[in-house]
């Protein structure tokens, strides 16, 4: 732009300010001005209880328009869930400290409790399941797999001391100075591919071990152990890219049926929820229990049962 | 035709994965053998601690999914037409934040099974269990007497059958899009354990007309693309719009009076003031975390120093003092250190120094020039421009120089600016010559999930404002 724009722009610029300074309209910025007290959105916390009608005070809701339909609300407080699963447990809802209800959200979220997942009855069902074997997993398919039994049962002396690279470590991408990178989406693209197709074989381990499972009997706990922590990790969500993941380590307890549904999990350090990160970590870790559940394979080793009935996990997210 | 290769050769590669430690040349191994060491690495690798008979059994869980949770927002429930319009609005806007997140993945409501209506006390969480959704959220919307705008919404695991949150947000009616960015905020805190950062808005500099006139203007709106407006008429370039921590104010560069300066301007009056009163040009503004200053960069007589500013006082503090070039200076989160680019060195490089001024060090040392620092809001990260050869990189690493890692490349990639949760970036993205072809771009930390944010223009220097109080 030529330099008599400028000196123009700058005139007319003196002038808007003066004018803004006069307290005139101003003539290009015509946005007008924001009440900024009507958009504030306010926030409450409510508790888990407060949808049973009653709860809700401020709600008289005549609503006197929508005759034909009564508001189902009052109607549904038991829901008689008649869930066809045969889910005795009774689960209490839980009932929440009333919340000192302070305004802002973040001090709410923190005082929310947990679920204390009371355990029932003392199990009596120790007994040998009847249940007979056909329930097993997935026909083992059975020919064209030597390299897979073998495997399963050579690895075990070297076993511990391994961390495994997290997967998730392998996914950031810690590209080294100058090394021309391809296209970052694509290969993002494809490392997803890759996440998924690696669960592949891993599947296809699962499914096989449960025929060591039948047969070994000696290093049995191992075998389970295996089989179980496949099925965790295929179900396990994690919070990605949360800062500091490598201290969220959680462990969970975890109660099974003598079928090898999920009793119970519980968060082990309760007084770690009052940290989000951690919270949120531990419950991705109970989510990937629960959705686990039923470790299937386990039926036909009802007889071992006080082996497996007790589980404590210790999910170490990738840094 | 291709497909079969494309497979094998996919298989191959996964297989390679879940071993990961093997050398890069087990690629090429045939899938049989491939596959089998992958078995044999899976088994050898991951087995965990076990303890024998009596004692409970212990496991190690170390890798999980990284695929976004699948996650199902039920329309909010509305008892009259307008409300319940209203409710499906504000899931459709909840479930188009925490699916650009990356993080997330909002299940198509075709296959709900249960209906808004049948939720109010709880839902039926086999019915979500069936859809393979992890989290659900349900709520229901009104309209009271006076207009104003109550939404209750709650947050589910279905799988452990747990009430995980339930907030009550009042408002007035249009700034129902306000509500449903608090909503996802706080679904996204919940879930992930960090603040989300959808209540929030880019200002960017808006690009329009032929390359010899061009027209740039401020642009305004909200993170999701929303509610654009502008804030100056494009008479005068304008460049580098930064936020004040209240997200009030912005400051930013004008040639209004002819030469570049520094402005800030309060956005909802429009009123704007040059900062100081300098002999040279100033640029490269940005508010202390605190708000109270405002720290650019003064050049005089061909040398360029980092300059202080106190709002209240107005008066201004050398923070360097060196023949070469210092500008482009950012605050760490806790106002200690300014992170800035300098060529001291002899090519344009990253320093960190005090607030003060003194005791710079160097924290970027790799080829190629290095510009435009922006520290992380959550601190432990600062965001980078690089280029090298012709290519531009947009990159972070950590304060004390360590992590490099190179984000995004492009023809022209500049500006980045964090989300306040500090965990995902925006810049913008030219990918030819054509300047009309700018755009904004956002992406993970990570390096994932890269997107665009459509813009009505071609776009440039965004600045992500901190959550809107």
């Amino acid at each position: 732009m030529g330099r008599r724009a400028w000196i123009f722009s700058g005139l007319l610029h003196a002038g808007l300010i003066t004018a803004a300074v006069l307290g005139l309209p101003t003539l290009f910025d015509d946005e007008p001005v924001i009440d900024e007290g009507a958009v504030v959105v306010g926030v409450v916390e409510i508790e888990e209880e407060a949808s049973a009608p009653e709860a809700l005070p401020p709600e008289p809701e005549p609503e006197p328009v929508e005759a034909s339909e009564p508001e189902p609300e009052p109607v549904e407080v038991a829901e008689p869930e008649p869930e066809p699963e045969p889910e005795p447990e009774p689960e209490p809802v839980m009932a929440a400290p009333p919340p000192p209800a302070p305004p802002e959200p973040e001090t709410l979220l923190a005082s929310l409790p947990e679920t204390p997942e009371p355990e029932p009855e003392p199990e009596p069902e120790l007994e040998p399941e009847p249940e007979p074997k056909p329930k097993l997993v997935k026909p083992p398919a059975p020919a064209p797999k030597p390299e897979v039994q073998r495997i399963v049962r050579v690895p075990r002396p070297m076993l511990k001391p391994k961390p495994p690279k997290p997967t998730l470590d392998r996914l950031l991408k810690n590209i080294a100075e100058d090394e021309p990178k391809p296209k970052p989406k694509r290969q993002a693209n494809l490392e997803e591919m890759l996440t998924k197709l690696a669960n592949v074989p891993e599947d296809e381990a699962v499914q096989q071990s449960a025929e060591p499972l039948r047969r070994l009997d000696s290093g049995l706990a191992q075998t389970i152990a295996d089989a179980i922590r496949r099925k965790v990790e295929k179900n396990w969500s994690v919070p990605a890219g949360a800062e500091d993941a490598g201290k969220l380590v959680v462990r969970i307890r975890l109660r099974l049926r003598p079928d090898g549904s999920v009793r119970s999990a519980e968060i082990v350090d309760q007084d770690r929820l009052t940290e989000a990160n951690f919270r949120a970590m531990a419950e991705s870790a109970r989510r990937a229990v629960r959705k686990a559940s039923p470790f299937e394979f386990l039926r036909p080793h009802g007889d071992k049962y006080s082996q497996w009935r007790e589980i404590t996990m210790t999910f170490r997210p990738p840094a | 035709m291709t497909d079969t290769r494309f497979e094998v050769d996919e298989r191959e590669r996964g297989a390679g994965r879940v071993i990961g430690r093997l050398p890069k040349g087990c690629r090429r191994l045939p899938w049989r053998l491939g596959g089998a060491l992958a078995l044999l690495g899976a088994l050898a690798v991951l087995v965990g601690v076990v303890q024998p008979a009596r004692a409970e059994l212990r496991i190690d869980i170390t890798r999980g999914q990284v695929e976004p949770l699948p996650i199902a927002i039920a329309d909010f429930y509305g008892t009259t037409p307008e409300t319940t319009e209203l409710g499906a609005r504000l899931a459709a806007v909840i479930a188009g934040n925490l699916e650009r997140s990356g993080l997330f993945r909002p299940i198509d409501s075709k296959a709900f099974i249960q209906k808004p209506e049948a939720m109010l006390v709880q839902p039926r969480f086999s019915d979500w269990r069936v859809i393979n959704a992890q989290a659900l959220v349900t709520g229901r919307v009104r309209l009271d007497a006076g207009g104003r705008l109550r939404v209750e919404f709650r947050l589910w695991d279905v799988f452990s059958e747990v009430h995980l949150l339930g907030l009550r947000l009042a408002s007035i009616e249009d700034a129902w899009r306000r509500v449903g960015h608090k909503v996802s905020d706080a679904i996204y805190e919940r879930l992930t354990g960090e603040k989300g950062y959808f209540d929030t808005r880019i200002v960017y500099i808006s690009e329009t007309g032929p390359a010899n006139e061009r027209v740039k203007r401020l642009a305004l709106m909200d993170q999701d693309g929303e509610n654009l407006r502008y804030l100056s008429g494009g008479q005068h370039l304008v460049l580098t719009p930064r936020f004040s921590p209240t997200a009030q104010e912005i400051t930013y560069l004008s040639y209004e009076r002819g030469q570049p300066r520094v402005y800030l301007r309060n956005i909802d009056t429009g009123q704007h003031e040059v900062l100081g009163d300098f002999p040279g040009m100033t640029f490269a503004p940005r508010f202390s975390p605190d708000g109270n200053n405002v720290i650019m960069t003064l050049a005089r007589n061909g040398n360029s120093e980092i300059y202080e500013m106190d709002l209240r006082t107005r008066k201004i503090a050398q923070l360097t003092r060196n023949p070469a070039i210092d500008t482009a200076p950012s605050y760490s989160p806790d106002g200690k250190d300014v992170v800035f680019e300098s060529d001291r060195g002899g090519s344009q490089q990253i320093y960190v120094m005090r607030r003060e001024g003194g005791g710079a060090r160097r924290i970027t040392f790799g080829r190629g020039r290095y510009g435009t620092p922006v520290w992380s809001p959550r601190g432990d990260l600062i965001a980078f421009t690089k280029s090298n050869r012709g290519r531009f990189f947009i990159g972070v690493i950590r304060p004390d120089g360590t992590g490099e890692r190179l984000l995004s490349e492009e023809f022209l990639v500049e500006g980045p600016t964090w989300a306040p949760n500090g965990r995902v970036l925006m810049f913008f993205r030219q990918g030819t010559r054509n300047p009309d072809s700018a755009e904004l771009v956002t992406i993970d930390v990570t390096g994932h999930n890269e997107r665009i944010l459509f813009t009505a223009t071609a776009a440039s220097d965004p600045a992500w404002s901190p959550l809107i109080p």
